[in-house]
């Protein structure tokens, strides 16, 4: 019967997506920990302060959690999937307010925070949810 | 699409996530109409907006398997 129920298992999921994401990833302690860092970065931007380090402080939590997920191999290809609409998020941003002669828009700060904060509570969800 | 529309959709409580998403698009429209955002920082705005349906595909993706794993284990110690 285990064996049976393996089988429809495997079916399951490979209805799911391709060959290559047929197994999801399972929990990491690591990525949880790194998506509340990423979801405490984004809370407490300041708008009203220098935008330029506050992205740096996202960026680089981010790119940790891309690194581990890649150096812990297979079957983690679904959570740096996840991650990258939010990276390119945060890259455009990043690449706005590092450009020479930028003058911080505290508007587009305050909308980019909402996205962000939009974008990693889905994420969160998602890889706290795993089982 | 108006943003009277958006303004309905942002109103509805039975699908809080187009709501959510249709207050943002009236939230960013709203400031470039204003003059709060220049055009390159409207249009990179509305690419977020987009790249948000993607992560929310991703997300189901992930919760759909973690719960065909959960369900076909939980069958697995009944069995």
């Amino acid at each position: 019967m285990k064996k049976l129920l393996a089988i429809l298992s495997f079916a399951l999921l490979s209805g799911c997506a391709g060959i290559t994401g047929l197994i999801p990833s399972f929990w990491d302690d690591n990525q949880s920990h790194r998506i509340i860092n990423v979801r405490l970065d984004i809370e407490r931007v300041d708008c009203k302060a220098q935008q330029l380090p506050q992205v740096v402080k996202i960026r680089d939590d981010l790119a940790w959690f891309k690194l581990y997920s890649e150096s812990k191999g297979g079957r983690q290809a679904d959570v740096i999937l996840l991650t990258k609409p939010m990276t390119e998020t945060v890259e455009d941003w990043h690449k706005r307010v590092s450009t020479e002669g930028h003058k911080d828009n505290s508007i587009y700060c305050d909308l980019k925070k909402r996205v962000l904060q939009e974008q990693s509570a889905r994420a969160a969800k998602a890889i706290l949810g795993r089982f | 699409m108006s943003l009277q529309t958006l303004y309905e959709i942002a109103g509805r409580d039975d699908h809080p996530w187009a709501a959510t998403r249709a207050a943002m698009v009236i939230a960013i429209t709203e400031q470039y109409q204003g003059g709060g955002l220049d055009r390159s920082e409207y249009l990179e705005m509305m690419q977020d907006l987009v790249r948000m349906d993607a992560l929310d595909a991703e997300a189901s993706d992930i919760e759909l398997k973690t719960m065909l794993v959960t369900a076909v284990y939980a069958v697995a110690q009944v069995v």
